[in-house]
């Protein structure tokens, strides 16, 4: 039985790219990160796709521009992430659907709904960015508050604050619809 | 990422957590995305084209760390062989070599490549020291290494290490032809 090769670290295929700009480094990079990096911004933008492949296309370019500062104190993965949540926000705020998080707004109430009870992912695509940020960050990715705190430049009480709401409306979202009551308190 | 905060479980259902858990982590996002994102680098000049219908050949880090290190002393065997020939019996060198005798000519190499080392470690000291390192004195040492180098792949085609160090002087000088405009790719010794 022939042993697998052993796969090239993340560091020498980023040397790689770094020093020669070497597109099989670069693919094979790719070919590690984004399936992950790519389900995350979609989850973050609500489900749209092109703005999910234009986001993952710049974090691309942005870590490759910068891939000669980064230290490697945090894997390879965990750094083109923090990018790709920068380049989400940055777009979600372009489109003005990204809103301050802030702990005295009035917490997001969910809209009336006709018809079937709705899935899990088309309920999260429902909330408002920034509540589906948190709830993203922390109930599917298993970031801390501190970190996402860190991520969206916010306070980790605001985070707190924000991932409760979002846990509400996310429940509301999916509660199955009462023929002739339209109630969500 | 690490471990959730194990805040306001409360108002997360069994079934709202299992469901979250059960979401998938990952999404093909297909391969246009992956040709246009290349496409996209190349244009920035980020990544480069691989040679086309070429075997591009891999030089790992180590080996042109290697190769460098292995090209100084093929330098200094070079000066030190001089040195020797100048002082000594050439015709006892000359003997030596052509009886092919490997361990006389592995000894005359390490004897005379130490004296080509320790006067690169004076350039270096002066540089150290603050004092500017001659410049003639580091042209000189880079065409002997270029020279040696030559000789080496004349003796040995497929050494990859002379090859290396070749390939190295061959992308300084189409980088200084490219001019100031392009970005340039310098290998530094």
């Amino acid at each position: 039985m022939r042993a697998e090769p052993a796969a090239v670290p993340d560091h020498a295929l980023a040397q790689a790219l770094l020093l020669r700009g070497d597109e099989s480094a670069f693919r094979e990079l790719y070919t590690r990160h984004t399936p992950r990096l790519y389900q995350l911004v979609l989850r973050l933008l609500g489900g749209a796709e092109h703005d999910a492949e234009d986001v993952v296309q710049e974090t691309w370019i942005r870590a490759t521009e910068a891939l000669g500062g980064f230290r490697w104190e945090a894997a390879f993965g965990t750094w083109l992430t923090g990018i790709g949540i920068n380049v989400a926000r940055g777009l979600l705020r372009k489109q003005g659907r990204w809103q301050p998080l802030d702990d005295a707004a009035e917490p997001w109430r969910p809209p009336p709904r006709d018809g079937d009870r709705i899935d899990l992912e088309r309920a999260i695509a429902l909330l408002p960015a920034g509540y589906r940020s948190v709830l993203v960050l922390h109930d599917v990715e298993g970031y801390t508050h501190d970190e996402i705190g860190e991520r969206l430049g916010i306070a980790p009480g605001t985070s707190k604050s924000q991932l409760s709401h979002a846990r509400r409306a996310l429940r509301r979202l999916l509660e199955p619809v009462k023929e002739g009551s339209h109630e969500h308190a | 990422m690490s471990t959730h905060d194990g805040m306001e479980e409360d108002e997360m259902t069994p079934e709202l957590r299992r469901a979250l858990n059960a979401l998938p982590r990952e999404r093909d996002p297909g391969r246009l995305l992956e040709e246009r994102t290349v496409r996209a680098l190349r244009e920035r000049g980020l990544i480069e084209r691989p040679v086309a219908g070429g075997r591009v050949r891999r030089i790992p880090m180590a080996w042109l760390g290697g190769a460098v290190a292995a090209g100084i002393a093929l330098f200094a065997s070079g000066v030190a062989m001089g040195q020797w020939m100048g002082t000594r019996a050439t015709a006892q060198v000359v003997q030596a070599v052509q009886a092919q005798n490997d361990r006389q000519a592995a000894l005359l190499v390490q004897q005379t490549g130490s004296a080509y080392v320790d006067a690169l470690e004076q350039m270096a000291a002066l540089s150290d020291s603050g004092k500017a390192a001659p410049k003639e004195g580091r042209e000189v040492a880079t065409k002997i290494l270029r020279a040696a180098a030559d000789e080496l792949v004349r003796i040995a085609p497929d050494d990859p290490i002379a090859g290396a160090v070749l390939a190295g002087f061959q992308r300084a000088d189409s980088a200084q032809a490219a001019g100031a405009g392009q970005k340039q790719r310098v290998v530094w010794f």
